[in-house]
């Protein structure tokens, strides 16, 4: 107790409340920017963080973590464009809000739903640590290759429409995610000769590529932006305490979204990119009205940001206890500790526990700080995207399309990959094949091919090495899971065909 | 003029095509732990799209009107505005690219509404140069990430 209370203590120097709010406000900014992540946002200024002390080092660096994968979700709402992998479901049902003129209570949603899911995984990290750290060290390759299973699961609700042509752009994404240089094998694979196509296609080129470009085509069809005027009852449903008030009216649907994030926090490689995608499609499925997700729904809009905002805290479970980054910020963030002598397990919760609580308790104030800094942000930004005219729109958000595409690794292939792509997800989303399902196969493919191959490899042993994919109980597990999810949209129709037999039978 | 089309045989033949791509261009020499998985994935995206193509031809088909929204001539220009950037990029430099791009793009959309004399023109060159320069500031200064550089700078 002496410890946290210390920790509090250090940090109500004013020094340090200003560079989590510094830090908020440089993450929502680079967040926001589509193509620039959180991992580079913290990247780029860990050298400044050499010349501080471990713990302003630290805070900062929470900091702009938290902001950016909020962030992330004003670029998602206002441009369907997810400024992070984080942000991808906010678009399904932001966007859709921002057309019907409902951006800002969008915003103010993200905003509070994020501030919670940021608290909910401070809250986790600081009491549940340690169990949850001997779980994750249990996550081997047959588990991961579930895992990234049970994520294309989500390619059933994520059609819109026709299943066959959801799998399509699934499979599309996954082998798009094959190309380059073979993860295991290390052998070139579909490069057609060219030695730049070795490095692969980067996820975040192809999420703005098929998120992004599509948008500024329609934009150019129409020759308007797809934004709808904020309306005086809009503006009163936007409000601070009607937001968190619908926030916290469905406490179920958040409750879920933070346990769903923190589990898939914990799993490290995995993170945000596919927490918010697999508490969105929970929401939908747990939904009195699943058919009104896509049209601009506040529950699938909480879910996927409360879910994506706890795993900034809740990845550091296997970080700060097993030295294991849970996603990889974490990795930005263990060379710093390291840099100054802090190396993880227990020793950093005894002997340095007053900078190790220190730094857990400033990311939940970095999530309380999100909401000034956001629902201001949120107006200025929501202000300069609706009054600049569609035809300044088109080339601005190309401008920023482009830089942060380039940015991501200093190659101009990217950005040909990127419009390229682009252009195809144009025509592909004509003929019913969505973004959506093409950038899922290519996160999760990558995963399950690295799960799966290792896990036939560590099974060389055994007559069928595949056996080696199915022998453990956590394993088990997630088949379980795995099969109730892919089956469950059939098991709906079942039970709305019991309940309608049901009724008939009970009016006769 | 109706552009209805079958858009599960579009999707299916799509796919047929890119799975015979895929296929085609495996190198038959690679190891397992290369091959395994795509040869796997080929397999499947072969046979999703034969379901479509069936599908195509059963009662249940989906057939959509294509290219119905706005002006198709536009999105098209709009994407070769968007490739001639890109490809300008290297030779005249990020900066200059930026200013350009911006300028035309803004200037070809901006036609489809309204009138735009000399002066306003020249007006939304100007802020295309703040624009492109507060990026460039942003990048090069605070991030430190160089951008490509052309004849000019």
């Amino acid at each position: 107790m002496d410890i946290f209370l210390q920790a509090m203590g250090e940090l109500t120097r004013p020094y340090v409340i200003l560079l989590i709010f510094g830090g908020v406000s440089a993450g929502l900014f680079v967040g926001a920017m589509p193509g620039l992540t959180a991992t580079m946002a913290l990247a780029v200024l860990l050298p400044f963080t050499f010349t501080m002390t471990p713990l302003n080092g630290l805070v900062s660096l929470g900091a702009v973590y938290m902001g950016a994968i909020y962030g992330g979700s004003f670029a998602a709402i206002l441009v369907n464009t997810p400024g992070t992998p984080s942000s991808i479901a906010t678009a399904f049902e932001g966007y859709p809000m921002a057309k019907q003129g409902r951006a800002m209570e969008a915003i103010g949603i993200a905003t509070i739903s994020s501030a919670i899911g940021g608290i909910a995984g401070v809250l986790f990290l600081l009491f549940l640590a340690p169990p949850l750290a001997v779980l994750s060290i249990r996550f081997g390759p047959a588990e991961f290759f579930w895992v990234a299973i049970l994520g294309l699961t989500l390619i059933a609700s994520l059609s819109e429409g026709s299943l066959l042509k959801g799998l399509l752009g699934g499979t599309i994404g996954i082998m798009l995610g094959t190309i380059g240089v073979s993860p295991i094998g290390g052998e070139s694979r579909f490069t057609l000769g060219f030695p730049v196509m070795q490095g692969g296609i980067e996820m975040i080129v192809a999420l703005i590529g098929l998120f992004v470009m599509p948008e500024l085509y329609n934009m150019a069809a129409l020759a308007r932006t797809s934004l709808g005027a904020v309306s005086v009852s809009s503006k009163e449903k936007a409000s601070f305490w009607r937001v968190t008030l619908k926030v916290l009216s469905k406490p179920g649907n958040l409750v879920r979204s933070c346990i769903i994030g923190e589990i898939v926090a914990i799993i490290p490689g995995a993170g945000g990119n596919i927490a918010n995608l697999v508490a969105y499609n929970e929401a939908k499925r747990a939904s009195k009205h699943p058919e009104r997700f896509g049209t601009g729904t506040s529950e699938g809009l909480i879910a996927t940001e409360s879910s994506n905002n706890v795993t900034v805290a809740g990845s550091m479970v296997p970080l700060l206890t097993l030295g294991i980054p849970g996603a990889p910020p974490d990795a930005v963030i263990l060379g710093v500790m390291l840099l100054h002598g802090l190396r993880p397990g227990l020793e950093l919760f005894t002997t340095s526990g007053v900078l190790t609580y220190a730094f857990i308790i400033s990311m939940g104030l970095a999530a309380i700080a999100m909401v000034p800094v956001g629902l201001l942000g949120g107006r200025l930004i929501y202000r300069v995207i609706f009054r600049t005219p569609y035809y300044f729109l088109v080339p601005t958000i190309g401008l920023a399309t482009i830089i942060g595409t380039f940015a991501l690794r200093n190659s101009m292939t990217d950005v040909f990959i990127m419009l390229i792509l682009g252009t195809i997800g144009y025509l592909l989303k004509q003929i019913g094949i969505m973004p959506a399902p093409i950038v899922l196969g290519l996160i999760l493919g990558a995963i399950a091919e690295v799960g799966y191959v290792q896990a036939i490899l560590g099974g060389m042993a055994y007559r069928v090495p595949q056996v080696r994919l199915f022998e453990n109980p956590l394993s088990w597990i997630l088949i379980g899971i795995v099969v109730v999810s892919a089956a469950w949209p059939f098991i709906l129709i079942l039970l709305r065909r019991m309940r309608s037999g049901n009724k008939k039978g009970g009016a006769q | 003029m109706t552009r209805n089309i079958n858009t599960d045989l579009v999707a299916g033949t799509f796919g047929l095509l890119l799975s015979f791509g895929f296929w085609w261009l495996l190198d038959r020499e690679l190891t397992f732990l290369s091959i395994g998985f795509p040869r796997a994935m080929i397999a499947i995206m072969t046979l999703v799209s034969a379901l479509l193509v069936i599908k195509a031809f059963s009662k249940t088909v989906e057939r959509t009107d294509l290219f119905t929204v706005g002006s198709n001539r536009r999105v098209f220009v709009t994407g070769l505005l968007f490739f001639g950037w890109a490809f300008s990029i290297s030779y005249l430099g990020f900066f200059v690219a930026g200013v350009l791009a911006i300028s035309v793009i803004a200037l070809y959309l901006a036609l489809a509404r309204r009138r735009v004399s000399v002066p306003v023109f020249a007006g939304w060159v100007l802020i295309a140069v703040l624009e492109v320069s507060f990026f460039y500031y942003v990048f090069t200064r605070l991030l430190h990430i160089p951008l490509p550089e052309g004849w000019f700078f």
